[in-house]
């Protein structure tokens, strides 16, 4: 039971992070599909195309790399850790909060 | 029960740390925007808006972590043997950074592979009215 209540909170974070940014970002990009439709030969709309949303583009992708870099490295760091220390020494309770 | 106590504060603060992501990426876009059209290159005006951009989601990260922390507290389960101790979490769990960045890279890699033709599909509107490269 303890082990279904840890992978659950897993996948709930990673579901709730998911969930969010694509809520976020679907959110201004509908909303500039729909502006785009409804004012096609609008200034802002072109700006928000070709400025705002192009650096959306850009950074979020990238922060996820850099986010999943960060993460796999900590991986490796916490594993050495309990190989060298011990079971006891791990931070599973932090790293499952 | 429990969980629904705690679940609450993660879902407000990955929502507003995502949140603050996408909005250090519209003031990346305007700083762009303001940069081309003081009359610096397209090169020039991006070496310096997406870097402005990736510091201020990382700060704007760190702070909301910080703002919508969760304290650490002790609450016993019915009819469990010991009491839980429940570590509340600052910035993102490394657990869940691994599935959320392997999900988001999976539909990345997805969306990239199936770009034309959804970009053609997408806005054809907004394309229209784009000055021509």
């Amino acid at each position: 039971m303890d082990g279904w209540l840890d992978t659950w909170t897993i996948v709930r974070s990673a579901i709730t992070h998911c969930v969010s940014i694509v809520l976020i970002a679907g959110a201004f990009a509908g909303s500039l599909y729909l502006s785009g439709l409804l004012f096609p030969a609008n200034t802002i709309v072109a700006w928000w195309y070709k400025r705002l949303d192009f650096a959306l583009a850009i950074i979020v992708p990238t922060f996820l790399a850099v986010l999943l870099l960060n993460t796999l490295t900590r991986f490796v760091i916490d594993s050495v850790r309990v190989t060298w220390k011990g079971a006891p020494n791990d931070r599973a309770n932090l790293l499952l909060a | 029960m429990i969980g629904r106590i705690f679940y609450w504060p993660e879902i407000r603060r990955i929502f507003a740390q995502w949140a603050g992501v996408v909005l250090a990426s519209v003031l990346a876009g305007v700083l762009l925007g303001m940069l081309e059209m003081g009359g610096a290159n397209e090169k020039m005006a991006l070496e310096i808006s997406l870097p402005a951009g990736f510091i201020l989601a990382a700060i704007l990260w760190n702070l909301i972590g910080h703002r919508f922390a969760v304290t650490i507290v002790r609450y016993a389960v019915a009819g469990a043997a010991t009491t839980v101790e429940f570590q509340g979490e600052r910035g993102m769990p490394l657990p869940t950074a691994a599935f959320a960045t392997a999900a988001a890279l999976v539909v990345s890699v997805y969306c990239i592979q199936a770009g034309p033709v959804s970009q053609h599909h997408a806005s054809p509107t907004v394309s229209c009215i784009l000055p021509a490269a």
